[in-house]
Order: C-alpha cells, then structure tokens, then sequence
C-alpha cells in the first residue's frame, strides 16, 4: 500500500486494484451518515478487501493500461518475474517477453481483449535472471461507460513444471517409437536372415533326397517348407521391410501399396516426385503414416479407391493420402490409438499432421516433414 | 482358375443359397496352387467389385482359421474389432459384412477353398441353416473336383 497512501479519497484512482478499500474503510463512519447503509457497505467493502487479499495470495496479479502499460503487480508477479514492484510500474509486458511467442500469437492477443473479450491462454516469460516459466493465463479487459476497455486485469498461475512433463512425455512417446522400430527391424532381420535362412538350408536338404528318388510325402514336406518360407518372409516384411532401410521411402511403399491393393480389393493411384532420399527418421515416419492412413481407409471408408502422392517442395517433404468414403469427425473416430500415434510420429521428426474429414465426404490426411533434418 | 462351365454351376450354386437361406452374399474362396493365396473368384450379392481384386496371404484370415481346422466357422464383425483382428478378413471390409458362416470346401484330402454365407447386419445361422450352406459346399467341392454334384437338389 505504501506507493498509495498519499492518494488522496477525492481523487478517483481505478488503476489500482481495490487499493483506496482500507481508506475508505476507516473513513465510514465521518462519510456515511445512515448507519444501515453504511453497515452494508462496510460489509461489501471488507468482502472486496478479503477477494482481492485470496487472489494475490494464490495468483500472479497484474494490471496494465490501455496501451499495455504496466499500473500494478502484487507480490507474486514481483517474485516470479524476479523485478521489483519500481522496475515494473510503467513498462510493458515485453519486459518479461522469453520470445517464444510469434507475432500473430501477440496481434491474436490484443484482438481479443482491445475488444472486450476474455483470452485464455499460456505464456511462455522470461524472468529478470533468465529463467523462462510458462503462466495459464486470463486477461480480463475492463469496460468503461462507453463499452471500451480502459484498463486489462491479468490472472495467472505459474504451469511450468505440467508444460516441462508435457515435453517429457512427447520426448518420451518419439524415444518409444523409435525403440519399438528398431526393436522391429532387428526381429525382421532375424527372422529373414535367421529361421528364413535356415528354411531355405532345409528345403535345399529336401530337394537333394528328391533327386535321388522320389518319395511322395517328401514332396509334400517340400511344399510345406516353401509355405512356411514365404509365410517368415511375409512376417518379416510387415514388422519392417529391409527395403525401407536399403531402397528408401519409394520403393518401400510400391510394394506396401501392392500388397493393400491385393489384400483389400482397393485400387491405389501412387504419385510420386521424390527425386532424393529423406533422411531415414523421416522414411520411417512416411512408411508408418501411409501404412496407417491406408489401413483406416481399408477398414473404414468403404471405397474401391484411394490415392497416394509424396512430392518434394519448398524443403518439405509432403505425403497425402485421400480417400473420397465414408468420411469421420473426431467425436465418432472411435478410441483406436491410430490418429494420435500418426500426430506422435509427425511430431517427432519436427513435421506437422493435418487430417481433413467429415461424415460422407472422404478423408484427407496430409503429413509434411522436413526434407533435411534441422 | 475355375473353368467356365463350373464357374456357371457354382455361380448357381451361390444364388440358390442365397434363396434358400436369404442371406445377403455367398462367395467361393480358393487357393492359388503356386502361391497358396486366397483368391475370390466367384460370387453372388456382392455390392461392389472389390472382391474380384482381393488376395489374400496364406495362414491368415479365413485361411488360418476355417481352412487351416478343417471345420466351419461363425465369424463376427464385432468379434474381429474386439481381438483386434478385422484387418485380416478383407472380404468382411469390402462387403461390410456383420456376420459369416464359412465352411472350407475339400480338394482331394485337403481344404482348397471356403465357402462364405454372410449378412450386412447381425445374424445368428440356425442349424438348419448351416445344413443347407453346408451341402452346398459339397457340391461345390464336388464340382471343382470334377465329379458330378454328388446331392443335387
């Protein structure tokens, strides 16, 4: 209160939150004569004083002008911020700015509360020894008579350790996915090079007592081995074909396409301008996406057709695949971990997913990666 | 794969059972001699072409289930989403069946195909049901095994 103790009681002062309250607390009993009314007030005016002592206890406070002049903070934005309460009064929010935020997240801002809007939102700041802290944030713009905001209240709560968890657990999901594909091609080489390879010894073995003479249930021993060969093969194929690893993305999905085609009687045009190799944490993640996008159309979208294009542009690698079918919308997706392991996946190359969709008329999912990693 | 004459008999076949029992599609499935795939080529009720380009991998599916036990089988959609196994019954997807009744079809000692009876809503296949799509496989089989439908009708 100290800043505030000369403002006099005539001077209407609204910067400052409920700052004259213990003034005119004390001075009632001169001001007011009628002494009902001057209990009820008394009573509002001790109510105003306790709200506003609960919220600066439990939030960081602040109150700008009009133009975004800082009026007032409470203790907890000076102990957060890492400024004295002088440094503050008269300077902008930039002070604390960690220039996480772009332009238009700021121009999006002011939008809404130069209008009379609420926003809601979080804040990445930077406090004055450096240290960068996330707030959820309300601003809550002050109308006067005429309806235009003449000064904006900020309420905040300091969310920095659940916004650290929120990147763990992403870094987390991008290791898991990464363990489990490496986990994938190590099971796929084993069983190609391992149990396959011995298959092979074994029908060779086969092939050589039938030269000699031929013996019916060897035959059939024979064929059953061959089945058995190609059924390890295909096994080892769909845990992760080795040519995503030796040929790259392209030829990887030809055959993936092949086999959905023949698999679910649905036709797929596949465009394709790729004219180098992404880097391979990329392939992976097109190889997975495709495959899973393709899966929801051979399960879902009831067609006969689809189409797939992976083009190079503008240092993005971008893989679209379409289907004009049964279409969803979030709420009837269904709880199937397949829309949010593509989003993971995208996130974790630094690329970006978008999904197009709604009932009766088709899905689109477009994912766009960045050619060279950053 | 299936000669035109039989392809005929067998095309007869699958629209007299539809008949008989009212489902909404029956389908022959059959392995491909070289590559033990499963192929359908002939159908009846079918709501679009899809089931002409399907092919599907040995020791999955119908042909890990119906033909590899020899027996018949009742196989539900909802089942399938449940076990998480819908993906390997394409035949299901294309025709958006909800219910099937499957019995593998023999060649010489072995099974060499199925035949399929299913609906686009739940179903429950009576006993009597399950006869008549039962002695239609044999005559089938019969057929792709070049003899005379043995129980003609």
């Amino acid at each position: 209160m100290t800043e505030h103790e000369h403002v006099g009681r005539s001077e209407y002062h609204a910067e400052v939150l409920a700052a004259q309250v213990e003034e005119l607390l004390s001075g009632l009993d001169d001001g007011v004569t009628d002494p009902v009314y001057r209990e009820e007030l008394r009573r509002s005016l001790k109510q105003l004083a306790d709200v506003k002592f609960a919220l600066d206890e439990s939030a960081i406070v602040a109150i700008t002008d009009r133009r975004g002049k800082i009026r007032y903070v409470n203790e907890k934005f000076c102990e957060i911020s890492g400024y004295n309460r002088g440094e503050l009064i008269g300077k902008d929010h930039r002070l604390v700015n960690s220039g996480h935020h772009g332009k238009t997240f700021m121009k999006e801002l002011w939008a809404t509360i130069s209008s009379g809007r609420v926003w809601r939102g979080e804040i990445k700041n930077r406090s004055k020894s450096g240290r960068e802290y996330w707030v959820d944030t309300t601003i809550v713009p002050f109308a006067d008579g005429d309806g235009q905001p003449y000064q904006y209240l900020a309420i905040r709560h300091e969310v920095t350790r659940l916004k650290e968890t929120e990147a763990e657990l992403q870094s987390m999901l991008a290791q898991m996915m990464q363990i489990q594909e490496e986990e994938r091609r190590r099971f796929s080489r084993d069983l190609h090079d391992g149990i396959g390879q011995s298959l092979f010894f074994f029908k060779i073995t086969i092939d050589r007592l039938l030269a000699e003479r031929e013996d019916e249930g060897l035959t059939m021993l024979g064929q059953q081995v061959s089945q058995l060969m190609s059924e390890v093969r295909g096994l080892a194929w769909e845990l992760r074909p080795s040519v995503l690893d030796d040929l790259g993305i392209v030829p990887a999905l030809r055959t993936y396409i092949e086999h959905f085609e023949s698999h679910y009687g649905i036709r797929v045009s596949f465009d394709c301008n790729l004219k180098r190799r992404p880097q391979l944490l990329a392939e992976t993640t097109i190889y997975r996406v495709v495959q899973e996008a393709l899966t929801n159309v051979g399960k879902y979208a009831g067609v006969s057709e689809a189409f797939v294009s992976l083009e190079e542009a503008d240092g993005q690698v971008r893989a679209v695949i379409e289907d004009k079918g049964a279409g969803f919308s979030r709420a009837t997706a269904g709880s199937g971990v397949g829309l949010f392991s593509m989003e993971e996946r995208a996130r974790a190359v630094a690329g970006e997913l978008r999904i197009a969709s709604d009932p009766g008329r088709g899905t689109t999912v477009t994912l766009a990666v960045p050619a060279v990693q950053a | 794969m299936v000669e035109l004459g039989t392809r005929e008999a067998i095309q007869a076949i699958l629209a007299l059972l539809r008949e008989e029992i009212g489902c909404d599609l029956s389908a022959v499935g059959l392995t491909e001699p070289a590559s033990n795939t499963l192929r359908w080529p002939v159908a009846s009720g079918n709501a679009n072409d899809r089931l002409s380009g399907i092919s599907e991998k040995p020791g999955r599916g119908l042909s890990g289930t119906v033909m590899k036990v020899g027996r018949p089988m009742t196989i539900s959609m909802a089942e399938l989403v449940y076990t998480r196994q819908l993906q390997e019954y394409p035949l299901l997807l294309a025709e958006n069946l909800r219910s099937v009744y499957a019995v593998p079809l023999y060649r010489g000692g072995a099974p060499a195909g199925v035949l399929v009876a299913g609906d686009r809503k739940k179903r429950v296949y009576r006993t009597e049901e399950r006869r008549l799509i039962a002695n239609a496989g044999e005559r089938i089989a019969s057929l792709l095994n070049g003899l005379p439908a043995a129980r003609s009708v």
